[in-house]
């Protein structure tokens, strides 16, 4: 911890090069109208802005795609204010409480505490990350195989279990991210579902599967479907011309008790595998209305209601970040992009980064802080500015995200197999997604596929052959139980709703980032 | 969704039943790739991880999933529950063309060159909903942004005909 602090001041150096705050802003601005535009979240953007990391460093790369997913969390939040529309499904919840205040011509006073509290949730979660992430790499290096193989096991667990409409769905879309990671190299000899195309034999790009699962079902989802197109969306004013707009710093201090409360839930949620914003901020909404002295008020324009969630749903940014540069677990779907570009730059995210790249966590740190101060004057200047992105017609949108994604997977290393892949996947993707199948299990399976079955082989290896290694050390059978546990929780759940089959899934904990 | 399932314009089928048909789909294709795992290289010593135990791992997952889904979709018709009111519009007529567009636009980046290739398949998805003269000058005008942010900016490799021409790649 006291190593990385020496890193603290080049760290911020390195934020505050020219470029890299340039990079960052137009992060921001980009995440911003990427979350407000329907459907969009930030692992959809960040795969679609992918491709521009490719001529960039390692830092300058991450400062993007971190600025990204900061401010797309954000910008899901002002359709879902000014129109009902949630711009990420973690902004569904904003939509309770944001509409109703803008209804009352608060719309603007909705706009600030959101922007006010995602902000809050982000500098604190980064905070938070950096004490326990680096609690965790330490743990983390003490850890074999067996501890390793049982972490991926339970982060599959809580994937399977609780991403998606059904455990049965999740746990299936997880199988296909397990074996979608196994194309190509064995490296035990010889080369695995190939079907004789040399392309494959270094496996599935993750940067295609990425593209493929998150973007393309979303640019078919626009090119195809013809709802709502000459519908005009009507604005909510964004000013009452009254003093009720302001935020105050006292009203801030006032609402601190759920800010706290958003952070924190946000945070805890967004370092487990696969969680993401959305269970978080349904999470941190519900828990709020529980403590509220004035339940009865949510849903009718309630500011801890939105403060919560807001706080919530920034907080996960640096939340995901723990296991993922800690231990190499995927935190989120976005975070998987993130772990996919490091791994892409050479970069090996686990418990050795943290002593080996300690210059780089410490960059994260300051990135996040600058993302978080870049997306408040941001948020301040351009709300009116962003605002009317929720209108474009997906018929005008849809060939736009089409052509960047083909020529994003084309761009990745000039390969025409790269585009027929994406579209191959996509399709699937494309009509899994109408069934609930969700997409995030199979992004973070096929990152986590291989740290499973490399430690599996190594623990295999070490004991002889002898699989008796996972039952031997306390804390892997303690990790491989709560899987079972998790897992069993999730299934459950599924048998409480006896028309799963007959009835669509709730959407309430639909993927998201 | 008053109509009843099956083809119109689109494909609409019963929720069960579009879930029942891929796990169907999941589980047939779990054991063709279930028996070519039988084919790759085996373990060096006995209880050592081959290259065909993770695989196994990962297919045996996904017959246990899907072949759930195919038992409770059975049990449920067994036992006389109805499914009819939740249906699922595959929108089949929709994906084929733009899948068959993106299909060519992919196959033929290469040989015909990103220019041509691009205002094209711009100008075809959307000409469909605004006028052919818009839909011209905004295609010419994303083939010319498209170049420039990502064989300008980013440097990168693209099949390039004539643009280079004219704003050339430094």
């Amino acid at each position: 911890m006291i190593e990385l602090l020496y890193h603290l001041l080049p760290a911020f150096s390195t934020v505050l090069h020219p470029t890299n705050l340039a990079v960052i802003l137009f992060g921001v601005v980009v995440g911003i109208a990427m979350g407000i535009l329907p459907g969009f979240g930030a692992a959809q953007a960040l795969a679609l802005m992918f491709p521009f990391t490719y001529g960039m460093n390692v830092a300058t790369a991450t400062l993007f795609m971190v600025a990204i997913y900061s401010s797309a969390e954000y910008g899901g939040s002002i359709p879902a204010i000014l129109i009902r529309t949630p711009g990420t499904t973690s902004s569904a919840m904003t939509v309770l409480e944001g509409y109703p205040m803008a209804r009352k011509g608060l719309a603007g006073r909705a706009l600030r505490l959101s922007l006010y509290s995602g902000v809050t949730g982000g500098l604190v979660s980064t905070i938070i990350f950096i004490f326990f992430a680096t609690s965790l790499a330490w743990i983390g290096l003490r850890f074999g195989p067996g501890e390793m193989f049982a972490i991926g096991i339970l982060g599959l667990s809580i994937i399977g279990s609780f991403v998606g409409g059904t455990p049965t769905k999740g746990f299936l879309a997880t199988g296909v991210g397990l074996l979608l990671s196994t194309v190509g190299s064995s490296g035990f000899g010889g080369l695995r579902f190939t079907f004789n195309q040399s392309y494959l034999s270094d496996g599935l790009p993750l940067v295609i599967v990425i593209v493929a699962f998150f973007a393309m079902p979303e640019a078919f989802r626009l090119l195809v479907e013809r709802r709502g197109e000459t519908k005009a969306q009507k604005l909510a004013e964004l000013s009452g011309g009254d003093g009720r707009q302001h935020v105050s710093l006292r009203d801030m201090i006032n609402l601190s008790p759920s800010l706290v409360r958003g952070c924190l839930i946000g945070t805890g949620n967004g370092s487990l595998p696969g969680s993401g914003a959305t269970i978080g901020s349904l999470l941190a909404y519900n828990f709020e209305k529980r403590m509220a002295k004035h339940p009865e008020l949510f849903g009718k324009g309630s500011e801890e209601g939105i403060v919560a969630v807001e706080s919530s749903n920034n907080a996960v940014v640096a939340g995901a970040l723990v296991p993922s540069l800690a231990l190499g677990i995927p935190g989120s779907g976005a975070i998987a992009i993130l772990l996919g570009l490091l791994i892409g730059k050479g970069i090996v995210p686990g418990p050795l980064l943290f002593s080996q790249e300690p210059g780089y966590i410490m960059i994260v740190f300051a990135g996040l802080i600058a993302c978080n101060v870049a997306l408040l004057l941001v948020g301040l200047f351009g709300v009116r500015i962003f605002a009317p992105i929720a209108s474009v017609p997906p018929a005008i949108l849809g060939p736009f995200v089409f052509l960047i994604i083909m020529i994003g997977a084309y761009s990745y290393q000039a390969e025409m197999a790269d585009m027929l892949i994406v579209l191959v996947l996509g399709v699937i993707a494309y009509f899994l997604e109408k069934l609930d199948f969700p997409m995030v299990p199979i992004v973070l399976a096929f990152v986590m596929g291989p740290i499973i079955e490399r430690n599996l082989a190594r623990g295999l290896a070490i004991h002889d052959g002898n699989v008796g290694f996972l039952f031997e050390e306390p804390i892997t059978l303690a990790i491989l139980a709560f899987a079972i546990v998790t897992a069993v929780v999730g299934f459950r759940r599924e048998g409480a709703k006896p028309i799963a089959l007959a009835e669509r899934p709730d959407k309430a904990l639909a993927p998201d980032a | 969704m008053n109509a009843r399932p099956g083809w119109h314009h689109h494909l609409r089928l019963t929720y069960a039943t579009a879930e029942a048909a891929t796990a169907f789909a999941v589980l047939l294709g779990s054991f063709f790739l279930l028996e070519l795992t039988f084919h790759f290289t085996h373990a060096t010593k006995a209880g050592y991880a081959g290259a065909a135990l993770f695989p196994q791992i990962a297919i045996g997952l996904l017959i246990v999933c899907s072949g759930k889904m195919l038992v409770e979709y059975l049990l449920g018709r067994w036992r006389g529950r109805t499914d009819s009111t939740t249906e699922i519009d595959l929108d089949i007529a929709g994906l084929v063309p733009m899948a068959a567009i993106a299909l060519a636009y992919a196959l033929l980046l290469e040989p015909v060159g990103f220019e041509i290739c691009t205002f094209v398949l711009m100008v075809i998805l959307l000409g469909r909903r605004m006028r052919l003269v818009n839909a011209v000058w905004i295609s010419a005008a994303a083939t010319v942004i498209i170049y420039a942010v990502f064989a300008l900016l980013l440097q990168v490799d693209l099949p390039l005909l004539f643009l280079p021409a004219y704003l050339p790649i430094w």
